[in-house]
């Protein structure tokens, strides 16, 4: 049986909702370690595609890759990133403004950036973690 | 009762979530994940499941449009980040809408809607030797023998009898899901046909009493499977 009081000796970042992780995951801490390289390995090239789209001023392809990696940020608790992205996918939506969307894209690649060091830091950490 | 389902979904790690409380759950049987619309359409016009969970936006197409090309109408629980598409999920007639992520709890309630005896008791009463249609400002009974196909004429659709011509404010997807199934099929989008009443079928073409019934490629192998071909 798994010791409830586990999830007590990880400490996840500040920026990332361990309660809301726990909602889905419960303490399954090898699960979590699974989401997030599942959740690495598909965003890593997604992502990168956003600066290519945005310096094109594609901005329907833009909000279609920001609405994909969107949940992506949910599933790994990220929870200020996924609401970031659904602004700025509502924007896109409600403007075309190139100007106006360009000053909404630069804080939010700012922290889909962060978001996914913060990421890859947690993945490695959670590794360590699980170690047998 | 063990439902069979597929998932249609881009994200991957959506996707493995979601199998993960499929298998939880012992509800279902898990026939495969699709990544988008065009892959899920090979398998699932050539193998009926029970039950979608289908995303919406994905590459190529819609999660709706993989409904509207579908050859019948499984149970679906929409799977999508984005609230904004429960208007047209609606409209599907879908059985709920899980907005990602979703806990597991949230999955056992959609599943639950959809394996429900009340979802069951919705299904039998199609199956029935009659309907009743709205015309003429008076309810007619239809007795199931009596028709030949139901022709889509936009917002109208016409019943074919026998001998007579009935066209009544409705739609082919809204009758697909209230017909007996086991005397009508879906033929193309915009034709149920009396499988009871089919003369002959060349090429992509079927014929009833001389009316000429096309048979559209995405229902064209499950046209075949109902057929007694021997």
């Amino acid at each position: 049986m798994k010791d409830p009081f586990l999830h007590k000796k990880f400490i996840f970042n500040d920026n990332i909702n361990s309660d809301f992780l726990f909602s889905l995951y419960e303490d399954d801490f090898l699960y979590i370690e699974e989401i997030f390289k599942t959740t690495l390995d598909q965003l890593g090239s997604v992502v990168a595609e956003v600066p290519v789209v945005f310096e094109n001023k594609n901005f329907g392809e833009l909000r279609s890759i920001i609405h994909k990696i969107k949940p992506a940020f949910g599933f790994t608790g990220l929870l200020k990133t996924e609401e970031a992205c659904k602004q700025f996918e509502n924007a896109c939506m409600r403007t075309s403004n190139a100007e106006e969307l360009a000053t909404l894209y630069r804080p939010l690649w700012a922290l889909v950036v962060e978001s996914m060091d913060i990421m890859q830091r947690q993945y490695d950490q959670l590794k360590e973690f699980n170690k047998p | 009762m063990i439902l069979s389902s597929v998932i249609v979904e881009d994200l991957q790690v959506a996707a493995d979530y979601l199998a993960r409380c499929c298998e939880k759950s012992g509800l279902l049987e898990m026939k495969g994940h699709f990544p988008n619309v065009e892959e899920a359409l090979l398998f699932l016009n050539q193998q009926s499941v029970d039950l979608l969970f289908l995303d919406v936006e994905m590459p190529g197409a819609t999660g709706f449009e993989l409904l509207d090309r579908l050859a019948y109408s499984p149970k679906v629980i929409l799977t999508t980040s984005k609230t904004e598409y429960a208007y047209n999920a609606f409209e599907y007639n879908v059985s709920d809408f899980l907005k990602k992520p979703f806990t597991y709890q949230r999955f056992l309630e959609a599943v639950q809607k959809v394996t429900s005896p009340s979802q069951e008791s919705n299904v039998n009463s199609t199956a029935t030797d009659h309907i009743f249609i709205k015309t003429d400002g008076k309810l007619i009974r239809l007795n199931n023998s009596d028709i030949l196909f139901i022709e889509s004429m936009g917002d109208y659709v016409k019943f074919v009898s026998t001998d007579k011509k009935y066209i009544t404010h409705n739609t082919i997807k809204n009758l697909e899901e209230k017909v007996n199934k086991q005397c009508f099929l879906k033929t193309h989008r915009s034709y149920i046909i009396n499988v009871d009443k089919i003369d002959d079928i060349r090429e992509n073409l079927l014929f009833i009493k001389g009316n000429e019934i096309p048979i559209s490629k995405a229902h064209r192998s499950v046209v075949l499977k109902r057929l007694n071909i021997i």
